[in-house]
């Protein structure tokens, strides 16, 4: 049985109006007043998407473990101009960190996945500098290994084995194509390589070419956490970003769930949302500033979007963007 | 002497009798001995407070007899005096000039010390006096307390001294009487004493709040204690999640300590993130510390999420 670490969150039940209403929370006891306090551990679950016959654009709404949080003692720059950011005793070992990425939870890059380049007992070194990241001493980062292959269909998910695919765009321009070697079970590339352990973004989409219609579980492998926090995601301008929420629920979404309105270029950016199957193109929408609107003008935050899906963006200027969250209740 | 002179001393008296304060002896010497439950003396140097608890007088030794939590203690604690390194430094909280004047162990497990100066606004004459002994020389580093007093036991009038002896009957209220000795005994582990133990001499104290997680594992305190892990330490979550495979359903399992009475632990389920309702579950394995609950998907449920919820109840 594989055990996934588990994050707590908190609540003071006086304080909250959930608390109040589930629990009798205060009470006196010899003229004192007590508190009734909660917390929770971090959600973990699965959830099925419906993979159609063909091509279709999925993301997966479900990340790792957190195995880290702490706030920075300090940032510097290292001689290449990447960051290293220091926490006072963390407790990790040196080598520790080999899919992982760091996410500040504030500042300019809040909720962006940076990744770990290498760790020292008490220095993450980030794929980043610590000026175009905003990095800064203080800022807490939370370390989560990244979803990968194996981490999100471990077992191929069902996918036929040398047939099936999954592609991601691995740069601008650029795409590779993955499948499950049902002998050996291991992801592998197109060229036989090992290719369990290739990443997955934060909202990063990914087109699954099935040959015949399934149902893919998503949360069998280590990826089965819910994030609940904004997701910052790296848009490269004048090629297609694939992306999509982080949002395992079961149920039709909406673009204007997404969050991307208010990030795009009024009038200029776009959002494309594809058809299963034909991966054909079955809407284009803008942002007026407020609101996605679609060819006619008119407001198209309502559009229904199949959870799990990913959707194309396209922009002007290189830039990062922030998807929304899935909403839990305490 | 003239009528004025008298006239003049009696208001010069009146006028400054309301500072003057008395005083009080504690001592053990010729009495009951405090001791460890083990019957081993209390050593030189641990820590003994004089003072009194704020509640109200009706329950108040009914509460202090069911009431574990040093944090709880502490806050309804007022102090008079207590026996610290460096006996004689002012403890007296809000007193102008209340010192512990004397403060050491004649022999082991006897005590004997002064506290003079006793403010009538602050402590009003005939308020019930309590011993409260540690067997080390801070709360934080003890293993176990006491708590002690008698009918005898009253804040002074002003100007007088009054002798907190063991000679006669003691009443303990945590700990208890055993032949010539007042033996102290180990408080039930609450969240509070929990976290006192495990930051104690920490200058952050807000690293013991129920909801730090001053190690970063992404437990917070509450899970710590409830788990038994370390919290100065990166743990693994007592939580797992065995995924569906083909021919079963999902399964949550976590832990649910055995023994501890102030925090519940339990699992809950949903089916969208958004109704939380609590799991059914099966104890599936059991060891000296832990009961293993386990609970599993529903028939037919594809979209399934767990959480395990602490609750507790702290000391404001």
């Amino acid at each position: 049985m594989k055990t996934y670490q588990q994050r707590t969150t908190v609540s003071l039940f006086a304080r909250t109006r959930v608390g109040w209403a589930s629990l009798a929370v205060v009470f006196c006891l010899g003229g004192s007043t007590d508190i009734s306090v909660a917390a929770t551990s971090n959600i973990v679950g699965h959830y099925p998407i419906q993979v159609p016959a063909g091509n279709s654009a999925w993301v997966s709404g479900l990340v790792c473990a957190d195995v880290f949080e702490g706030a920075a003692v300090s940032v510097t720059a290292d001689t290449d101009g990447k960051a290293l950011v220091t926490f006072e005793s963390p407790g990790w070992t040196g080598t520790q960190f080999p899919l992982h990425y760091a996410e500040p939870q504030t500042g300019s890059a809040s909720g962006l996945a940076i990744d770990i380049l290498s760790t020292s007992a008490s220095t993450l070194k980030l794929d980043a500098t610590p000026a175009e990241a905003g990095l800064s001493a203080g800022m807490v980062f939370i370390v989560r290994k990244h979803v990968t292959l194996a981490g999100i269909l471990p077992t191929g998910g069902g996918l036929i084995p040398f047939s099936d695919s999954v592609s991601l765009i691995t740069g601008p321009g650029t795409q590779a194509s993955y499948f499950y070697h049902g002998t050996s079970q291991k992801w592998i590339t197109a060229q036989g390589a090992d290719a369990n352990n290739v990443k997955i973004r934060p909202g990063q989409g990914l087109i699954i070419q099935a040959g015949s219609a399934v149902t893919l579980v998503i949360g069998r492998g280590d990826a089965c956490y819910v994030k609940a926090t904004p997701t910052r995601v790296r848009l490269s301008a004048g090629v297609s970003n694939l992306v999509g929420a982080l949002n395992p629920l079961g149920s039709t979404t909406t673009l204007g769930a997404l969050g991307l309105g208010s990030g795009l270029q009024p009038f200029n950016d776009s959002i494309v949302v594809l058809n299963p199957g034909p991966l054909s193109q079955s809407g284009t929408y803008l942002s007026n500033g407020a609101n996605l609107i679609n060819s006619g003008g008119q407001n198209a935050n309502g559009t229904a979007l199949p959870t799990g899906a990913s959707v194309v963006v396209n922009v002007d200027t290189a830039k990062s963007m922030v998807l929304a969250p899935v909403q839990v209740a305490p | 002497m003239r009528p004025t002179l008298i006239l003049a001393s009696w208001l010069a008296f009146a006028c400054v009798s309301p500072v003057l304060a008395g005083g009080v002896t504690l001592t053990t010497v010729g009495g009951k001995k405090f001791a460890k439950s083990n019957g081993q003396l209390v050593a030189e140097g641990c820590l003994i407070r004089v003072g009194t608890f704020d509640l109200p007088p009706a329950t108040r030794e009914a509460t202090l007899r069911d009431t574990a939590d040093y944090a709880k203690l502490k806050s309804w604690f007022r102090p008079l005096g207590e026996s610290i390194q460096g006996a004689g430094t002012k403890q007296q909280v809000a007193s102008v000039d209340a010192k512990m004047r004397v403060n050491h162990f004649p022999t082991e497990g006897e005590v004997f010390g002064v506290i003079s100066d006793i403010q009538t606004t602050y402590l009003p004459p005939g308020a019930p006096l309590y011993v409260w002994v540690f067997d080390a020389e801070t709360a934080e580093t003890s293993e176990e307390w006491g708590i002690f007093t008698a009918e005898s036991w009253l804040a002074p009038q002003s100007l007088a001294m009054r002798a907190l002896g063991t000679t006669g009957e003691v009443e303990p209220l945590q700990g208890q009487e055993q032949g010539e000795q007042l033996r102290l005994a180990a408080p039930p582990l609450t969240y509070g004493n929990w976290a006192m133990r495990r930051f104690a001499g920490d200058p952050d104290q807000a690293k013991a709040e129920f909801n730090a997680d001053p190690d970063g594992d992404g437990l917070h305190n509450l899970a710590e204690y409830a788990w038994r892990l370390d919290p100065k330490v990166r743990d693994q979550s007592l939580a797992n999640l065995a995924p569906p495979v083909a021919s079963s359903r999902a399964a949550f399992s976590f832990k649910v300590p055995k023994g501890l009475t102030d925090v519940t632990v339990v699992a809950e389920s949903s089916p969208d993130l958004r109704v939380w309702s609590a799991a059914a579950t099966e104890i599936t394995a059991t060891d000296d510390q832990f009961d293993t609950h386990t609970t599993t998907a529903p028939a037919g449920a594809t979209t399934v999420f767990w959480r395990v919820r602490f609750v507790s109840t702290v000391a404001p």
